[in-house]
Formats: C-alpha cells, sequence, structure tokens
C-alpha cells in the first residue's frame, strides 16, 4: 500500500469513527432539559427508572417528550412519572398511565391558555392552575348525566 | 408512618410523620400556592389514601390520591 493510499484509509476510519461518536447533549437527561424539564428532576427522575426498571429509558422519554411538545407542563409531567415510580409501578402499567396522563394534561394546559385572564388564579403558578382545571373539567366529566359512578374528585372553589 | 406527594417529589423518606400522645400522626409541611396530590405510606410499603379530606383524584395507577389546594383564598382542598 503506497502512502497516499494508506493516508486515505486512515482518514476514512477517522472519519468513520467521529461519525460513531454520539453527538453532545443529545443523551436522554439532555432531550428533557431541551424541552424545560429542570436538569436535577430529569436526573433523579432517570435515576429512578434505572433504579426500578432492566428496560431503557427511551420510551418514557419519547412519552414526556410528545407531551410536552402537545404544550403539557413539564413539571406535571415528572410529578406523576416519579409518582408513578415512587407507588413500583411496573413500565406495563406506568408508561401507558403516562401517556393518558400526558394527553389530558396537554388538554388542561390549552384550556388554561385559553381562559388566561379570564378568571382568578388565586396565586397559584401556572402548572398548579392547569392541574385544578384538569381535576375540574374530570369532575365535570364524573358529574355527567348518565355517570356511573359518583364524583369522588370535587373540589372546593 | 410517611407523608409522600407531589410537594416533595414524592420522596418517601423527606417527610417522616411523629405519633403525637393523643395517638394522632403530625407533620408540617409549608407550601406555597398550588394544588398538591398526597398519600401515607406506613411501615415504609404500605400506601394508604387518607381518610376524611374533602378531595380525591384517581392516580392514574389504579388508587387514589388525596389533593390539597393551597391558596390565596383558602389553605386547603
Amino acid at each position: 500500500m503506497n502512502e497516499i493510499l494508506r493516508r486515505r484509509v486512515l482518514a476514512t476510519v477517522a472519519a468513520a469513527g467521529l461519525m460513531a461518536i454520539p453527538a453532545l447533549g443529545d443523551g436522554p437527561v439532555d432531550v428533557l432539559v431541551d424541552l424545560g424539564v429542570d436538569e436535577g428532576r430529569a436526573e433523579q427522575l432517570l435515576e429512578r427508572w434505572q433504579d426500578h426498571h432492566e428496560t431503557s429509558e427511551d420510551e418514557l422519554v419519547d412519552i414526556l417528550a410528545t407531551a410536552i411538545e402537545n404544550q403539557a407542563p413539564p413539571g406535571l409531567l415528572i410529578d406523576k412519572a416519579a409518582e408513578g415510580l415512587a407507588k413500583s409501578i411496573p413500565s406495563s402499567r406506568l408508561l401507558p398511565a403516562l401517556r393518558k396522563w400526558g394527553e389530558q394534561i396537554a388538554v388542561a394546559a390549552k384550556l388554561a391558555e385559553e381562559l388566561e385572564g379570564e378568571f382568578d388564579t388565586e396565586g397559584m403558578p401556572m402548572q398548579s392552575v392547569v392541574l385544578r382545571l384538569h381535576l375540574l373539567r374530570r369532575s365535570r366529566v364524573d358529574d355527567a348525566p348518565g355517570s356511573s359512578s359518583p364524583s369522588r374528585h370535587r373540589m372546593r372553589r | 408512618m410517611e407523608l409522600v406527594g407531589s410537594f416533595s417529589n414524592w420522596d418517601k423518606t423527606s417527610h417522616p410523620m411523629t405519633l403525637r400522645p393523643d395517638g394522632l400522626w403530625q407533620v408540617t409541611v409549608p407550601l406555597a400556592e398550588g394544588v398538591y396530590e398526597y398519600a401515607f405510606i406506613i411501615d415504609g410499603q404500605t400506601w394508604r389514601t387518607p381518610l376524611s379530606v374533602s378531595a380525591y383524584v384517581e392516580d392514574g395507577f389504579g388508587s387514589r390520591n388525596a389533593v390539597l389546594v393551597v391558596s390565596e383564598t383558602n389553605d386547603g382542598a
């Protein structure tokens, strides 16, 4: 192999090696931080996931990312995920529950945005306003005519 | 007995309760305005939904949490 060819082969190998190195900032914590999740909470959540589950956290991150992109407040999603992990819910139940929670909270967040300025938030942060709207909305659904179960979600206004 | 909830990121050990002489369990938690969900843990592993609270919510995992609303106009749900 002559010297020029040898250098080309080495350069190609080096380039392939560089391409194989993951880009900085695309780990699961970084994905969540980029979406607005507090870094400390993201790290804590993923550590808890790894403590409880042998499966990859990829699906968890994907569910959270989808919900956040649909306007669900990141803090409420992290809260619910942390709750599920604290309660040792298996991933087969935790992930579908989180997906559903994300969809419901995203709806409440859009409602809060539409109603912004039209009601008294009583000093609460927007995350709590969204959660409260979600709970009240569920109460209305449960109290609707034909609902099979009595409401257990009443909240004093 | 432990108090666990969204106010502590569902940390199972951050708010241990103490048994008072009158038989009630107690813990004091300073809270800012907001909506909080919470439950109790007995003996480090058994989750219990508090009784005699004015609001509950399904937790999405087949159980219920108590709900506490802290606002400028009231101090509980």
